[in-house]
């Protein structure tokens, strides 16, 4: 079919405004890749399956590539690129670093941004817990047993922090 | 893969989403949270050339409860199901089988709405374009063949939903709305029975909700899914089991419904003889396996064989039954 | 030992914060100004002729800046392998012959997605289809269909042969007739997929100097540029391959991949950047999976359990063309005679062309194939003769300076220690025991445990054979690499700075590196054939070593001191006897350029493995050296079989491991987390659906690699053979690839233990379980021994 006209929107990704004209069929994913250069959130499947585009909205975790751009308008976004202030790295992702749970690091930005959804609102989950909270995330290198340690460092970091 | 081209409509009323799925009749699809839709479109299985998003349709999101009934909104995302305790109180089966459907991050954007109406699925249905020309259109693509089953003359694809057996089981009913007119419909009859089209809807029809009536308090459900990976995985098989307790501790009643066995949820009838008068311990679960999914043609066209399946049906169903009666169970916690 | 300060330490990895901020450039990352879509049209045909290709509507297609076919290119063949023996078999774009789907028709740039898919469609491409064949022992039948006539080296009256490894030693007849007891098992492996998160992806830019860039997600920039320049007929100074981060590889991404010489093609006649990232789909249909075998072995022992001689017969369904076929039949040899002695071997190994994708090396290439035929079978005869397998394998471990066949020596290896350490961790011999009892009992879930082992060779002479490295020191005194090796996950720029950091007394966060970049930095052996740490490694130590040298020579001069005399700590040089006459490395770099006319101080270090040797060994007869290092490690494996439904569940996988010496210990435990998720993959759950050489299950979707919720409990226990020296050369070993094997085994042996049911097919499909167990209860004996 021709492609139907651009829409106006405005994105407010990591506390940043952005007006952008989009078409209605590109996906918040591609947005963020491609027009903000924003590429800590990977592609790595078609059909929603591998997680490694997980961006958070009002602070939940979802998937980017199944949500069109022009439905993210009015939406609190936050992608891998927002979570560390300046130079210093979030708590989640220094025990990631400290705890080997990064080995290619493909998946690293969607499973940081799970974590933190899970830490905000349970800051000491059980194992259980995180499992099941990072079970839409696919990770080949580490075999999740680092990133497990390191989610559980993170809580409770993020506890003494307080 | 890119999506196609479409024209985006954002109603926010009821109404307005009627009268465009009235005006783009055929010709528009109904967009909730994009978890089945949107990968369908990518490998060009739905090509609309309107989506009505009923995301901004906020009437339709939320749990209530009112006169002894629980309405939930079509447009409610899963994971409120799962952090609702009107639905853990009440439906362990329907938490269960939310839960079931994946992880956070989709929960997130699925919709129960979304969830019922979802199509059916097929290993070689669900393939992208390119991967479809390689060979001939099968039945649901539009063609004449099935690549399942060599001779056969019908489409054997699964509806793999959560939700629908374990609502069918709590006997739950639809809203189904079209412009200028609503009908209920149990979940049960949603269901066309056609692996085409297995969602018995009008073009112009959209689910704006689901409405249960709260169980008696000796009443008690469960969900089981069997799949091949514990997460990022469609049911293999499912069952959802709801069970009534006399004062006595007896099995009163039972309803017993089985996923992923074909087009629809299916209902295992007859299953009073088994249960009723009886405990849980003077069940015979062997005799009750000889009736299960008999009848249903279960075939090569998921992860595993359709005899695995098949088998797996009995299995499934008693873990679900035994799970809606075990002693002390009702409220469902994690 | 020497005081160590950064080597054997477990340093968090240098690029984390990059890459857990999202900052690290992979290649689907990197863009340019103008960049180009670039998409391939591929065969929907297993085998067929091409009969003619029109381009035409789509080069006129507007927003189409370039559209090339086999007619564009120079028509150069390429290979995994490229020898005498084995010339290059497959052409980058198919000429006139396709030989399966998926294989590359065309390909298009254009402005966008869009134009690009719109271009795609307007190809018109007329084939005549041909028979076609999957399965490799029909492909070898007289009357099989035809892909590539036999190697004309090989004898027997077989069709599409691709290639054949044949050795032997002693007398197997001999052995099986003084054997106490003989069996013979046949194993079958089916075909993975890596399943690495970053699709295969590259980024062309040919510019205006007449210079190719390239940008790819690889295993290693250097025969990335070798095959590129080949296939496009550019020098290789004109070809220039640089780093990215990459996003996963196990294998998967050596060689070169059509997608790379189509964008540079395509670059080529547009000069303009082209970038290609293909689907997941594309991945899965049209980049290369791992190697399947079936393994048919033949082992006779004496009464004891000693093995006296084997026979194995390995099949190698290598794809529509030879990718690395030829290679795994090779290898598979050696896996089977590193960790054990056979005193008598006859081995025959045949890679057989089909029309299904060409194959890739996976983690392990061949290893978790042929020790899961082995190691099965070993257990199998323990079994018959009321051996433990511990017992087994004790028996007929290799010991510290065995010399093979071959005439490599196992110098240092650890395997024995490896068997018993993690028997006795686990409490192996008592609870096998108790799970075989328990196996009569009422209980719906069977529990057992198992044990499997494997030995690995590390950094093998093949292209580009060596590495080299430079180490500088910057005026300030601080400290950079420049090596060509690229990290690809396992963490190796962090180990080549911690050696740096060793051995100039630079903490090791101030290294910098500069990596993989076929122009500016050395050449390097590649992240594959697990060569790394210890050919890498030791060309690094050899440039910081030279680097330190100098540094000391010129604060010497500056101290009035003797080099001897000279401690360096903390880019401080002082007199050890007399402490405050000292200089720091900024002191002593600008004391050198004042004094040494002018040299800045800048060392350099090259190293290969088994420096006598003049070639990598013979794959069709096995001569020659394989290795300097052999790894061993044993792993023993906790299951849970669930018998109603057929599930198995791994609980928990303990390793014991002889990497020889972990540089970083941390990055080793990575190591074996990621390798023992894989091997549970390969043995429960992952499996390539082939159709007439279609794949029915290219999405993560439906090829399942583990999720989470599927996560193994692991545990370690360190086996060090090797130390690291300062001033020597140092020996390490392979520890990214060989323990996939361990898991596959130790499960397969486990889930005997547990239920009786021996499996000879992988992965362990829950109806194939199910199945076996009604076979248990109902028995009839099929039994292919014979004692003697």
């Amino acid at each position: 079919m021709n492609k139907p006209a651009k829409r106006l929107i405005s994105l407010k990704i990591n506390g940043m405004e952005y007006e952008m004209a989009v078409r209605p069929n590109r996906t918040l994913l591609e947005v963020l890749r491609e027009d903000l250069m924003l590429t800590g959130t990977k592609e790595g499947c078609d059909d929603g399956s591998c997680g490694s585009c997980t961006v958070l909205l009002d602070g939940s975790p979802v998937r980017s590539c199944l949500l069109l751009a022009v439905e993210a308008e009015n939406r609190e976004v936050t992608t891998i690129e927002g979570l560390a202030e300046d130079e210093k790295l979030h708590p989640i992702q220094q025990a990631f670093v400290d705890h080997g749970a990064i080995q290619c690091g493909y998946c690293s930005p969607g499973m940081i941004l799970t974590a933190k959804a899970l830490l905000d609102e349970n800051p000491e989950p059980s194992e259980q817990d995180i499992l099941h909270a990072i079970s839409g995330n696919l990770c080949r290198c580490t075999g999740y047993n680092k990133i497990v340690t390191a989610i559980k460092a993170a809580g409770r970091n993020g506890k003494e922090g307080d | 893969m890119r999506l196609p081209h479409f024209d985006l409509r954002q109603p926010s009323t009821v109404e307005e989403a009627l009268s465009l799925m009235e005006e783009f009749r055929g010709s528009a699809l109904a967009l909730a949270g994009g978890t089945d839709l949107i990968p369908l479109m990518r490998y060009r299985l739905e090509v609309p050339s309107t989506l009505v998003s009923l995301q901004k349709v906020d009437c339709l999101k939320g749990i209530s409860l009112q006169d002894g009934r629980v309405f939930i909104g079509a447009m409610t995302p899963l994971a409120d199901l799962v952090s609702s305790s009107i639905i853990s109180d009440n439906f362990p089966a329907l938490l269960q089988a939310a839960r079931a459907v994946g992880a956070p991050p989709i929960l997130n954007l699925a919709t129960v709405g979304g969830n019922i109406c979802q199509n059916s699925r097929c290993l070689y249905y669900n393939q992208s374009r390119t991967w479809r020309l390689e060979r001939p259109a099968c039945f649901k693509a539009g063609g004449n063949v099935c690549h399942a089953v060599p001779k056969g003359n019908k489409c054997f694809s699964v509806y793999s939903g959560d939700l629908a057996p374990a609502l069918v089981a709590l006997d739950a009913v639809a809203a189904v709305e079209k412009r200028g007119r609503s009908r209920s419909v149990s979940i049960e009859e949603l269901f066309s029975g056609n692996g085409l089209h297995p969602i018995a809807l009008g073009k112009e029809e959209l689910v704006t909700g689901v409405a249960i009536l709260l169980p008696e308090k000796s009443s008690n459900s469960s969900y089981m899914k069997m799949r091949a990976r514990p997460s990022i995985d469609y049911p293999l098989v499912s069952a959802a089991a709801c069970a009534t307790r006399g004062g006595n501790g007896k099995i009163e009643k039972i309803r017993l419904v089985l996923g992923a066995v074909g087009p629809s949820p299916v209902v295992v009838g007859d299953v009073g003889r088994f249960f009723e008068g009886k405990t849980l311990d003077e069940v015979d679960f062997d005799a009750l396996s000889e009736i299960i999914g008999k009848g249903a043609r279960m075939v090569d066209n998921l992860t595993f064989p359709g005899s695995y399946r098949k088998a797996m049906l009995s299995v499934i169903a008693e873990k679900a039954v035994r799970a809606a009666l075990r002693p002390g169970a009702g409220k469902e916690k994690q | 030992m020497d005081d160590l300060s950064y080597v054997g330490r477990s340093i968090p990895r240098k690029d984390g914060p990059i890459k857990a901020t999202g900052r690290a450039k992979y290649t689907v990352d990197v863009t340019l100004p103008g960049m180009l879509v670039g998409k391939v049209l591929r065969s929907p045909h297993p085998h067929a002729r091409i009969l003619s290709i029109d381009t035409s509507k789509a080069t006129r297609l507007p927003g189409v800046k370039a559209v090339v076919t086999a007619a564009d290119s120079l028509k150069i063949k390429h290979g995994f392998v490229d020898t005498p023996r084995y010339p290059a078999d497959q052409y980058p774009l198919a000429v006139d012959r396709v030989r399966h789907v998926g294989e590359d028709i065309a390909g298009v740039a254009a402005i966008d997605e869009d134009t690009a898919e719109e271009a795609l469609s307007l190809i018109e491409v007329e084939y005549e289809p041909l028979a076609a064949v999957f399965d490799p022992e029909e492909a070898m039948r007289p009357d099989a269909p035809e892909i590539h006539p036999s190697h004309p080296k090989v004898n027997e009256p077989y069709r599409n042969i691709g290639g054949k490894t044949a050795t032997s030693w002693g007398d197997v007849e001999k052995a099986f007739a003084e054997s106490y007891l003989v069996r013979e098992d046949k194993f079958y492996c089916q075909m993975r997929a890596h399943g690495y998160m970053e699709p295969q992806a590259t980024l062309a830019h040919f510019d205006y100097s007449g210079k190719l860039n390239v940008w790819t997600s690889s295993m290693g920039v250097f025969l990335k540029r070798a095959k590129l320049a080949k296939t496009l007929g550019l020098p290789y100074g004109s070809v220039r391959v640089l780093k990215t981060y990459v996003g996963g590889a196990f294998g998967g991404k050596i060689d070169l991949f059509h997608h790379e010489y189509i964008a540079s093609l395509l670059s080529m006649k547009c000069h303009l950047p082209v970038k290609i990232v293909y689907s997941r789909e594309e991945v899965f249909k049209a980049a290369r999976p791992a190697q399947p075998l079936i393994v048919q072995i033949k082992t006779g022992v004496a009464k004891d359990g000693t093995i006296l001689g084997q026979e194995i017969h390995a099949i190698n369904d290598s794809g529509a063309y030879h990718g690395s076929g030829v290679v795994v039949i090779f290898l598979a040899w050696g896996f089977a005679m590193a960790p054990y002695r056979v005193p008598s071997l006859k081995y025959e190994g045949y890679s057989v062309y089909t029309n299904n994708l060409v194959r890739a090396p996976q983690r392990g290439h061949g290893a978790p194939k042929m020790r899961f035929a082995a190691e099965s079978q070993f257990d199998m005869i323990a079994e018959e003769l009321g051996i433990d397998p511990v017992e087994f394998r004790l028996r007929n471990v290799r010991k510290p300076g065995d010399i093979l066949p071959n005439g490599d020596s196992v110098k240092n290896f650890g395997l024995r220690e490896c068997i018993e350490r993690v028997a006795e961790r686990t409490d192996f011999k008592n609870r096998h025991e108790a799970a075989k009892r328990e196996r009569e009992t009422g209980s719906k879930v069977k529990r057992g445990i198992g044990i499997g082992t494997t030995a690995y060779f590390g950094g093998s002479l093949i292209y580009p054979n060596s590495s080299s490295a430079l180490v500088r020191l910057n005026d300030d005194g601080s400290v950079s690499l420049l090596t060509g090796a690229l990290d690809i996950g396992q963490g190796c720029e962090t180990v080549l700075c911690q050696i740096v950091a060793e051995e100039l007394g630079v903490p090791v966060e101030e290294v910098q590196i500069y990596a993989a970049d076929t122009e500016t930095t050395p050449v390097d052996i590649g992240s594959w054939i697990s060569g790394l740490t210890y050919v890498t490694g030791n060309a690094v130590k050899k440039a910081a070593e030279q680097a330190m040298k100098k540094l000391l020579a010129a604060a010497a001069r500056e101290l009035g001191a003797d080099v001897n005399d000279l401690v360096a700590r903390n880019k401080e040089i002082f007199v050890s006897h007399c402490p405050d006459k000292t200089i720091s490395y900024a002191g002593a770099v600008a004391a050198s350029i004042a004094r040494d006319r002018g040299d800045s101080i800048i060392g350099e270090g090259h190293f290969r493995t088994m420096k006598d040797e003049p070639f990598h060994p013979s794959l069709a007869s096995t001569k020659g050296r394989w290795t300097e290092n052999y790894s061993s490690y044993a792993q023993v494996a906790e299951v849970e079989v669930d018998t109603e439904t057929g599930v198995v569940k791994i609980a928990k996988v303990t390793t014991a491991h002889d990497c020889g010496f972990p540089v970083n210990p941390a990055l080793v435990e990575g190591q074996i987390d990621g390798q023992v998720s894989m091997g549970q993959g390969h043995i429960l759950t992952e499996e390539i659906r082939v159709e007439n050489g279609c794949v029915i299950n290219p999405s993560f979707l439906e090829y399942k690699i583990p999720c989470s919720l599927d996560m193994v409990e692991t545990d370690y226990i360190d086996v060090i053979t090797e130390q690291y020296k300062r001033g020597h050369h140092y020996n390490t070993k392979e520890v990214g690839e060989g323990y996939v094997s361990g898991t596959v085994v130790s499960v397969a042996n486990a889930v005997f233990n547990a239920t009786g049911v021996r499996v000879r097919k992988t992965p362990i499909h829950p109806h194939d379980m199910l199945a076996a167990l009604d076979r248990l209860r109902t028995p009839k004996e099929e039994k292919k021994s014979g004692r003697s």
